[in-house]
């Protein structure tokens, strides 16, 4: 119950989706007593009732005494996405790039690596994984637009420990490597994305990984 | 919680929905989808395509996607599959096209009604027959295709055994389990039909390896299981076939079947069961039947074999008059399915045996004179075999099914050689009225 509210953020979840959640075979009017049994439950191991809050139907937790990294994570991208609209431009501000910083330190990879095969997971753990990407994606946009490659690069670098089978991430951060006439961490960085490729999904990089590595002469 | 088989993801589907690869996810899926579906491994492709449809904002949806996600549905547009047909073998997709047409004809079978419609797909079928070149998985499938509509649509066994042969052929050289065990199965169900049951006892033999091995679907290998336990049934085992239909029955994918595949392991379960005297299980599983009739209200397919099972299964437990009454619904629904004739003469069957059983006799010969040049024309020997009519009647050497009287006779002799007089005075009721 926990994990799930977790994911389900300052909205809650209806007890009804609960129920579809935590017992997806089951319905009717037991559920509410199953949600209610569970929640009692939970509070008392938490050793705090406030920490759940049941209203109109609704199961949350309390933002007040409550910290999930996760949720933090996409409030922080939510704020920057706001005040890069009140800009109006692609790149982003002093501010806005300050909390892009922390929201991508807030993301240290999968939402609950341990629970994959949990379908209800799914949803949530892409939804972090895109802005994620999203957010790395507009942070490199600003520092290359900057020709700050030394920045660009590192983080990239550090977007892949965190997401390490995004090619785009290679991509940008070879192209980095380049700009900083570093052809030998050019070519680290595009060996290290094949090797993973080849790896773990059994085939080559991407058409336009390739297509930069033989530009670039990565290409052996 | 609902929860994914990650253990059971292929690679490189599971590398690719943990680090959010999605693009190469729907790609492999386009390509691996539709051998999955040939294979009928419908679980395994519902399992792979359960987390695209979490998250179907983050794929591409090709044509190829959206078909794979349409086969998952209840029931599919039979219009909308030849539309997939179409485009897909205009593109030259032989795989995608081939498995539009298992697709097709399982979703009418399941549908269980203008069975005739199979006929159409054989022509799809001939079509890409020419075109699909030496691929010996797509080739093991659509011989297997045309196989099931010959038996199926319009009761040619001999192409069906013919097919079933080619299907078998390919399926070893595209070392495909599923597809191996599913054309024995084809080649197997049109032997049972022909009553060569020593054939099919070698068929089971030769296939009982593949079961095990890994790659092998639930769909194939569920089905050769209910073979060897039709076979059992036969042959007189009752006990060991009830619990080869039992272990069927009790796997947790048979409750997910299409209601008529779900069907074709409950009926004979029923049957089975009555036979050893399992009365108590025999009402539950006959209630648990009626439930299941009611999902699917045009459904004559279902509706036939249902009342298929329950007459047989009142023949057993000696209540002639609702044999009679399912027997009469099996006629009329078979007839509504618009295919072959195999269901409609089954049933008739039962009736033939139910009017011995109530003692009227006359009508029984009336009924049977009609019925008989008919079986006998069809070479269905199968059905003078069935265990309505008792095991007596079984064993009748393939190719020489007789006359009624002779086969009639024959159950007498078995039925008298086991101590079965109630049966084998049964069967000689009908070796009398049956008799020219």
């Amino acid at each position: 119950l926990l994990k799930v509210l977790a994911g389900t953020g300052q909205e809650g979840a209806s007890e009804e989706v609960l129920s579809s959640i935590l017992w997806p075979e089951s319905g009717g009017d037991a559920d509410h007593e199953r949600v209610r049994s569970l929640l009692s439950s939970v509070r008392e191991l938490l050793g705090a009732d406030e920490v759940v809050v049941a209203q109109e139907g609704r199961v949350r937790l309390n933002q007040r005494l409550c910290w999930v990294d996760s949720q933090a994570f996409l409030e922080l991208c939510r704020r920057v996405q706001d005040m890069g609209r009140e800009d109006g431009g692609a790149a982003l501000g002093p501010g806005p790039m300050g909390l892009s910083r922390a929201a991508r330190d807030l993301y240290r990879g999968q939402f609950l690596p341990s629970d994959l095969e949990y379908v209800w997971t799914i949803r949530f753990r892409e939804r972090l994984r895109t802005t994620y990407r999203s957010l790395i994606d507009t942070m490199g946009s600003t520092l290359e637009s900057v020709s700050d490659w030394e920045a660009a690069y590192e983080h990239y670098l550090q977007a892949i420990e965190a997401d390490a089978l995004n090619e785009e991430h290679y991509r940008r951060g070879i192209l980095c490597a380049e700009k900083l006439r570093r052809p030998e961490e050019a070519r680290r960085l595009f060996d290290l994305c094949r090797e993973r490729v080849r790896s773990r999904l059994g085939s080559e990089p991407a058409r336009e990984t390739l297509a930069l590595a033989r530009t670039l002469g990565l290409l052996e | 919680m609902r929860k994914l088989p990650l253990e059971k993801f292929s690679e490189p589907f599971r590398a690719c929905f943990e680090h959010g690869r999605w693009d190469l996810y729907a790609k492999g899926l386009a390509e691996q989808g539709p051998v999955w579906l040939l294979e009928m491994d419908m679980p395994r492709l519902g399992m792979h395509l359960q987390p695209l449809l979490e998250v179907p904002e983050l794929v591409e949806w090709t044509p190829q996607l959206c078909f794979l996600a349409d086969c998952m549905k209840p029931e599919t547009d039979a219009d909308n599959l030849q539309r997939y047909y179409a485009m897909f073998s205009e593109a030259g997709d032989h795989a995608a096209a081939a498995a539009t047409v298992t697709a097709a004809v399982l979703d009418i079978w399941n549908s269980g009604r203008d069975v005739g419609r199979l006929n159409r797909w054989d022509e799809n079928i001939e079509t890409l027959l020419a075109s699909v070149g030496d691929d010996p998985l797509l080739l093991a499938g659509l011989y297997a295709g045309k196989s099931f509509i010959a038996m199926e649509g319009r009761d040619d066994f001999d192409v069906a055994l013919e097919c079933a042969r080619l299907s078998r052929e390919h399926s070893s050289r595209a070392k495909s389990p599923s597809l191996m065990i599913h054309s024995a199965w084809l080649t197997g169900m049109a032997l049972s039909i022909r009553g060569d049951f020593p054939a099919i006892a070698i068929l089971i033999q030769d296939t009982l390896h593949l079961l095990d091995q890994e790659g092998a679907s639930y769909t194939a290998v569920s089905q050769m299981k209910m073979l060897a336990g039709l076979l059992g049934y036969f042959e007189g085992r009752f006990a060991e076939a009830e619990a080869i239909f039992h272990e069927v029955f009790d796997h947790p994918l048979t409750a997910q079947l299409p209601a008529t595949a779900w069907l074709l392991v409950s009926g004979p379960l029923l049957i089975a069961s009555s036979e050893i005297g399992k009365k108590g299980e025999v009402d539950a599983l006959a209630e648990l039947i009626r439930l299941r009739i009611q999902e699917q209200p045009d459904n004559h397919f279902l509706f036939s074999c249902i009342h298929y099972s329950l007459g047989i299964s009142a023949l057993i437990l000696e209540r002639p008059y609702d044999a009679l009454l399912h027997g009469k619904e099996g006629i009329k629904h078979s007839t509504l399915m618009g295919g072959g004739t195999i269901h409609e003469q089954q049933s008739a069957l039962i009736i033939a045996q139910a009017l011995v059983d109530l003692g009227r006799i006359d009508e029984g010969a009336d009924f049977l004179a009609e019925w008989i040049e008919r079986w006998r024309g069809d070479g269905i020997s199968f059905l003078c075999r069935m265990r309505g009519h008792g095991d007596g009647q079984a064993e009748a050497p393939h190719g020489k099914s007789g006359s009624g009287p002779d086969i009639f006779r024959h159950g007498r002799r078995i039925h008298t050689q086991r101590s079965r007089t109630a049966r084998a005075q049964q069967a000689g009721r009908l070796c009398r009225i049956a008799a020219p």
